[in-house]
């Protein structure tokens, strides 16, 4: 439990380092507009260390690693990578030619080419070719190879494979140049588990032949698993850094929120809905198929329960909560306990079902409108007075959800970019919530949300789950799957491999059948 | 932990502080237009001190006739730039709807009821299927419009063998007069006119639910479906509605000339794209029809004062093109791309 | 097995979008030739190029914008044209100026200069397209009405030769090939990659660490090349600087690189669909000619074909990419 200094810097590390740092950071802060993102944010990174970087939403992490990437540039405050000159003008293709790659969260690929030019996309000048074709193939497919079980042709359209194998492609693009210091920015939320265990390996090599690596990501597990040191940022600042296992989760925790409060909202009376599956039925899907030549799917939603949808990426589980929100599916249908078709996502809606998309940015905000209007989007009919829609009334409404999601804001009539993500991702839930659903269905609402937001949305689904509301959610986080879900549906190629009562679940259990079955041991954990 | 609780000089989060000065000007900038509500008041007191009879009511009059003109030829294109396309069939309306209006009822003896009757069912069923197609085969509204811009100028030439004949009804060049008088007030008659089409948009984009439905759909259109609106119904109607204005445009611009041709709409497509982008709307659902009536009044006392002065066409369009230019720095252009990642 | 002839089909149809405006351009070449057998004769070939090299320039000039994404409609092709028209018949060869290696350079640098600001203002200063160059259609009109205020006449040697034949060679056949020499040059380089990347994903290729700016300002500088290119072809289809002329170019421009199957949105497409596009509506126009007919028909159909075409274009694009889609799934 050696925390350094809270308020300011990590000094001089209390135990000598035997080499110098390979990427100091000292003091660098960075606002936007009136939004002071980082305030004060120093950490050193040594040669042959995975740095870990934790914090709440808005705790300056994407900021930081924005500026360390060359995105943006510091008000203050300097980032050196030491044995290299610092680039001149800094902007992502500076950075990169000191040797720093960043792997963003958002996956981003070039649809239309193919995976070798996504992968060598940036090495070249405006005109001059860096490396020959032929050394690019052959690079290209050994890092692939490294990541991926079994690689995408180099020729094959990027737009042609699974969201895991683009990231992969994206973490290739850094491998390929040989970075100096990796950064990976949550880019382990897009991938499947057995590819993430490949990235682990690659990062470990990375390091043991003297690079570092930076390492983003909510999931504690993760951070454990593969951290050497781990810095924790509160509020736009760097609070602590502790050396491996130095700290507990707990005490992790409260250097991040600053408070006690771990445990709350995360308990859970475990025979508090025993008897929630001989509620009436919600919803309920006959002979449904995903794709051509899947198992049928027979699923029965009841009142009151939280289902789980959990599975590697691309295996069949979003194509449910598509079908599920009435926009079809191979064969089979959806109806809903009195026996109502869905047959458009409108009828989904008009019979009570809200969904929840995943992506946030693409799928969900509207980037120029207001957050009232962000909100009040789905329900607009409740906000006309004598024909005429008023804002104000719609802001009336907002203020219902403000405190039960706990959202900060300042006024609802700033744009919705105003807000941090994780205050976003509540905004758009409580676009739901308005429409009082008597299905919730949500895909992946925590990913790339902080832990208190985390929180926040647990507490509000077991009280939908208390007020018999019915509610199917897609997880990449076993945690949350294991410690919510009244059951668990695994799917596998399209099909549902396993349902797993509340009493059987586990991670590893969970991690074991996503790759059929329970031959396969190592890979869980 | 009270230090990180109450921070010295900042505050928590993504709640800014007191916005500064600069923030507060483009807020109101944002609002009220302020820049060009200056530039308008500025260049009307330019011209009104240096040009003789600028500021007489006649001369007023005009202006505002001229400007009501451009106003409507900018009012389906405001409200097709906020859903997020751009409409390049206005002038083909235009021109159908002064060819018909004359055609119809100068040479086939049509009623003027009868005849505005049929124009505007078709600008509406025309426009429609701009909107549609657009939206149907997710295919650049550009284009589409661009089609049926020449399809429709195409018709009416092979309707009218090249060569439109008859006159438009008279009342019509009574309405469009700068001197006729509206019940009795000096104001002419096509000015109320564009004062009623402006609070018509206005207050069914600000303040109806279809309104705000053209704003979702433009701000993201797929987040807009993921909410349940009905995204090709949205764009439908509103190229249905800006057919449709173009329809009434072509009825007035007959009414005003006289009689139609097929070239009678062509100035006013890249002039009515000006006022809209003059006066503030740009694509992604930021603006509102008040800004092109504002942008409409600019670029016509502009066009006026610059006359007055003995600028020639050549010089007012290279201003045109530098006062875009000036403008669309203010706040139409996109986002950095640093702030996209 | 139709199944699989379909989707290789469909195959071909995205990796060649245009390969689909090719055959409806065979097509009307067909049409036009037996209805008027004098059409494309041996002797006619230097006229019919030289009348076809001004659009099909004008064409190709928008494309590299438009491949370079973020909505880069450039709407400032026909008014540039035109200018460059203006400067080498008005400004040049009426002053006594009348060397073409003064001349030409001339032109192909004014043409690459306004393509050039016009990449600055939509790079750099992140100007949409559509207005940065809307702005453009204004000043370069302006412009060129200022430089001639009446069509001026020329017979100047080299540009007669340019509206004929250099030697053996039709002049419209050397303009229109020069900027497919330029583009193949550059095949050769890194840099049409990341044009196409810019166009395709610009956040994706800036993180990556292109530099979005540059290429972008390239992508116009070339397209401005290429106007300047355009605009030596009008001076020598017309031998006139009309400053009216080449205005009427935009708009048919833009629908021609749309038939021709580059996409609007950016990072697919080609110069050689947009000479393809650009000749479907050439060959409408002309085969409405020699049939004769009304000759108020051809806008009719050109708009139908542009409307059917952009819609074929881009259901089978899609039906394509589900295909591939499909496969890897299967796969």
């Amino acid at each position: 439990m050696a925390v350094v200094d809270p308020s300011r810097a990590p000094a001089a590390p209390s135990g000598a380092r035997p080499a110098p740092p390979l990427l100091r950071v000292q003091e660098v802060a960075k606002s936007f507009g009136a939004t002071r993102a980082l305030r004060s944010c120093s950490l050193e990174v040594a040669a042959g260390e995975v740095h870990a970087i934790v914090g709440e939403n808005g705790s300056g992490k994407s900021t930081l690693v924005k500026l360390l990437a060359g995105v943006h540039l510091p008000d203050a405050g300097t980032i050196e990578l030491t044995a290299t000159p610092s680039p001149g003008r800094r902007s992502p293709r500076s950075v990169q030619a000191a040797g720093i790659f960043t792997v963003f969260q958002e996956v981003l690929v070039v649809g239309g080419q193919s995976v070798l030019q996504n992968v060598w996309l940036g090495s070249d000048g405006l005109f001059r070719r860096s490396v020959s074709e032929s050394a690019q193939r052959a690079r290209a497919s050994e890092v692939l190879g490294e990541l991926l079980s079994a690689p995408p042709p180099l020729d094959a359209p990027v737009a042609s494979l699974s969201l895991s194998e683009r990231q992969a492609c994206c973490i290739a693009r850094a491998l390929v140049r040989s970075p100096r210091v990796l950064i990976l920015d949550e880019s382990t939320s897009a991938l499947d588990v057995a590819t993430r265990d490949r990235l682990f390996t690659v990062v470990r090599r990375l390091c043991a032949s003297g690079g570092a690596v930076i390492f983003i990501s909510h999931r504690m597990g993760e951070i454990d698993e593969l951290a050497d040191r781990i810095t924790v940022l509160r509020s736009g600042e760097s609070v602590a850094s502790f050396a491996r296992g130095e700290a507990t989760a707990d005490e992790l925790v409260r250097q991040m929120t600053g408070s006690d409060h771990l445990t709350a909202g995360t308990e859970r009376a475990p025979a508090g809905r025993g008897g929630a599956t001989s509620g009436r039925i919600l919803l309920r899907t006959r002979a449904l198929r995903l794709r051509p030549g899947g198992r049928p799917i027979d699923f029965q939603l009841a009142a009151g329960e939280l289902v789980g949808l959990a599975g590697l990426e691309g295996h069949g589980q979003h194509a449910l909560l598509d079908a599920l929100r009435g926009a079809g599916a191979v064969a089979g249908d959806v109806s809903t306990g009195d026996e109502r078709l869905l047959r458009s996502p409108q009828d989904a809606f008009a019979a009570g079902i809200a969904y929840v998309p995943r992506d946030r940015r693409d799928e969900s905000l509207f980037p120029s409108l207001a957050i009232s209007e962000n909100f009040g989007v789905a329900t607009m009919g409740a906000d006309r007075r004598a024909g005429l829609f008023s804002r104000r009334r719609s802001a009336a409404r907002l203020a219902n959800y403000v405190s039960e999601l706990a959202i900060r804001l300042g006024s609802p009539r700033q744009p919705i970019t105003a807000l941090s993500g994780g205050n976003q991702q509540k905004v758009v839930v409580a676009r739901w919530l308005a429409a009082h659903p008597a299905v919730l269905l949500l895909n992946d609402p925590t990913r790339g949300v902080d832990l208190g937001a985390k929180r926040d949305l647990y507490r509000l689904l077991e009280r939908l789950s208390s007020e018999g509301v019915g509610v199917v959610m897609l997880s990449t986080e076993l945690d949350e799957l294991v410690e919510l879900m009244d059951r668990v549906l695994v799917f596998r190629e399209g099909s549902v491999e396993a349902e797993v009562p509340r009493s059987e679940l586990s991670a590893d259990g969970l991690v074991r059948r996503f790759f059929g079955g329970g031959g396969a041991q190592s890979d869980a954990n | 932990m009270s230090a990180t609780l109450e921070p010295p000089g900042g505050t928590r989060g993504a709640t800014p502080a007191g916005p500064s000065a600069l923030a507060r000007l483009m807020m109101l900038q944002r609002r009220f237009q302020l820049f060009q509500l200056l530039a308008l008041g500025l260049l009307f007191l330019w011209g009104a001190t240096t040009v003789t009879d600028f500021a007489t009511a006649l001369s007023i009059k005009s202006m505002l006739v001229s400007a009501a003109f451009l106003g409507l030829a900018g009012a389906g294109q405001t409200l097709v730039v906020l859903v997020g396309g751009i409409d390049f069939s206005v002038p083909a309306f235009i021109s159908g709807g002064a060819i018909l209006i004359s055609q119809l009822c100068g040479t086939y003896h049509w009623s003027a009821v009868a005849a505005i009757a049929v124009i505007l069912g078709a600008a509406l069923l025309l426009g429609a299927i701009n909107g549609y197609v657009s939206d149907r085969f997710q295919v650049p509204s550009l284009v589409v419009t661009l089609g049926m811009s020449s399809m429709i100028t195409g018709g009416l030439l092979l309707w009218t063998k090249g060569a439109a004949t008859g006159a438009a009804p008279a009342f019509l060049a009574t309405v469009t007069s700068v001197g006729t008088r509206t019940f009795g007030v000096g104001i002419p008659p096509l000015v109320v006119l564009w004062a009623v089409v402006a609070i018509v948009l206005g207050v069914t984009l600000g303040r109806t639910v279809p309104g705000r439905r053209v704003y979702q759909t433009g701000a993201n259109p797929v987040a807009a479906q993921f909410s349940l609106v009905r995204t090709r119904r949205v764009w439908t109607l509103t190229f249905a509605a800006s057919g449709l204005l173009g329809g009434i445009l072509g009825i007035l611009v007959g009414g005003y000339t006289g009689s139609g041709n097929t070239t009678l709409g062509d100035p006013y497509l890249f002039e009515g794209l000006a006022a809209v982008i003059v006066g503030g709307t740009t694509f992604g659902a930021r603006g509102d029809y008040w800004k092109t009536v504002i942008g409409a009044l600019l670029l016509t006392v502009l066009t006026t004062v610059l006359i007055g002065k003995g600028y020639s066409n050549a010089d007012q369009q290279m201003i045109f093109g530098l006062l875009i230019l000036l403008v669309v720095a203010g706040y139409g252009r996109s986002p950095r791309l640093r702030d996209r990642i | 097995m139709r199944t699989d002839l379909r989707a290789r089909l469909l195959g071909s149809l995205q990796t060649r979008p245009w390969a689909l405006a090719l055959v409806i351009a065979v097509i009307l070449f067909v049409a036009n030739q037996l209805a008027r057998s004098s059409f494309a004769t041996w002797s006619s070939w230097p006229s019919l190029l030289a009348d076809f090299a001004p659009f099909a320039l004008a064409a190709i000039a928008t494309t590299p914008q438009m491949l370079s994404g973020a909505g880069g409609i450039d709407i400032s092709i026909g008014p540039l044209l035109n200018l460059v028209s203006v400067v080498v018949v008005g400004e040049l060869i009426a002053r006594g100026t009348t060397s073409p290696w003064i001349d030409v350079p001339a032109a192909l640098a004014v043409g690459a200069a306004v393509g050039c600001v016009n990449g600055i203002l939509v790079g750099v200063l992140r100007y949409q397209a559509v207005l940065a160059t809307l702005c453009g259609l204004f000043v370069l009109s302006g412009l060129g009405q200022a430089l001639l205020a009446t069509p001026a006449a020329s017979s100047q040697s080299w540009l007669t030769h340019l509206g004929a034949q250099v030697g053996p060679v039709p002049g419209g056949l050397i303009l229109i090939a020069s900027p497919f020499l330029v583009w193949l040059v550059l095949a050769r380089t890194a840099y049409l990659d990341q044009l196409y990347a810019v166009g395709g994903d610009e956040v994706a290729a800036y993180s990556a660490g292109v530099d979005v700016a540059r290429v972008r300002i390239t992508a116009y500088t070339l397209g401005g090349l290429f106007a300047g290119v355009g605009g030596l072809a009008l001076a020598a289809a017309t031998q006139t600087g009309d400053p009216t002329e080449a205005t009427q170019y935009t708009l048919p421009a833009i629908a021609a690189v749309a038939i021709g199957g580059t996409s609007l949105v950016g990072g697919r497409g080609s110069l050689l669909g947009s000479l393809i596009g650009a000749a479907i509506i050439f060959l409408i126009q002309t085969l409405i000619d020699s049939l004769n007919v009304n000759s108020n028909v051809p806008q009719l159909i050109y708009g139908a074909i542009l409307i059917v075409a952009i819609v074929l274009s881009a259901t089978l694009s899609r039906t394509a990419s589900r295909a591939a889609e499909g496969e890897t799934v299967a796969a």
